[in-house]
């Protein structure tokens, strides 16, 4: 049975990344979480998510989700998005985003982010 | 921040098994342009990740003629498929054989719109990049 409020955890979780709180967006994930973006290999676990979140940090003023659409499909949210990235030197890219998120219990234990992230980068 | 559209399917709306043949039969793939094209609704909208949104059956033509020509094959194999209402969410591992013959496997999520049994709209989220690095 499915107590939590799935979707709530998800936006809070977007919450966190758009202060910047690395310390309060791992808290959502389970310590052997899997955790890919794009085509990079997949990070593990707190410490995989920290050494990934940490340099994004560094790189950009800010990161925010403008949610489109949400899906709550069992113990699955699926979420349609354009992240804006805005970056230090003040280049913005807005890219379109699913992050396909797999829940066991209250705690995050897969999250899979399909997009193309070269224009924040380049 | 607007969600539009948040529900369980298994409480609010039965699966839609046709729509889910359709992704399927379209997935499978075809080599023929013109029965790729008929999948589409005429005033369809097609938009493969951060690139310009093509609209209609013609401009689509155009578009996917002219990526067909840079790869030998695409194939689909489905990871997970949901269908709700008119949409059909699809998680899926593409593989992409190019013109000299190196196979690129890519992690993609297709979110299509299906209307009156075509594809009134599909978006590609993945990053394709290396299809055509050289």
């Amino acid at each position: 049975m499915i107590t939590t409020n799935l979707i709530e955890s998800v936006k809070a979780a977007y919450a966190a990344v758009e202060r910047n709180d690395v310390d309060t967006y791992v808290t959502f994930f389970s310590d052997d979480a899997v955790y890919k973006v794009g085509n990079f290999d997949p990070v593990v676990g707190h410490e995989g998510i920290r050494a990934l979140a940490l340099p994004l940090v560094d790189m950009f003023t800010s990161v925010t989700h403008d949610l489109k659409n949400l899906w709550r499909l069992d113990n699955v949210v699926v979420c349609e998005m354009d992240i804006t990235y805005s970056r230090k030197d003040g280049k913005v890219a807005i890219i379109p985003c699913v992050d396909v998120i797999r829940f066991d219990g209250d705690k995050v234990k897969e999250l899979l982010a399909y997009l193309d992230p070269t224009p924040a980068f380049s | 921040m607007f969600i539009n559209f948040v529900l369980n399917p298994s409480s609010y709306f039965p699966m839609s098994q046709e729509n889910e043949q359709l992704v399927r039969a379209f997935l499978a793939g075809t080599n023929s342009l013109e029965k790729y094209l008929e999948f589409f609704a005429d005033d369809c909208s097609y938009r493969v990740a951060n690139q310009s949104i093509v609209l209609g059956k013609q401009a689509l033509a155009e578009a996917a003629g002219r990526f067909r020509a840079m790869v030998q094959k695409v194939d689909h194999r489905i990871i997970k498929l949901w269908s709700i209402s008119d949409r059909v969410i699809c998680e899926l591992e593409a593989v992409y054989t190019r013109k000299d013959g190196q196979a690129i496997s890519l992690p993609c999520l297709d979110l299509f719109t299906i209307e009156n049994g075509k594809i009134s709209s599909l978006q590609v989220f993945a990053d394709l990049s290396p299809v055509f690095k050289p």
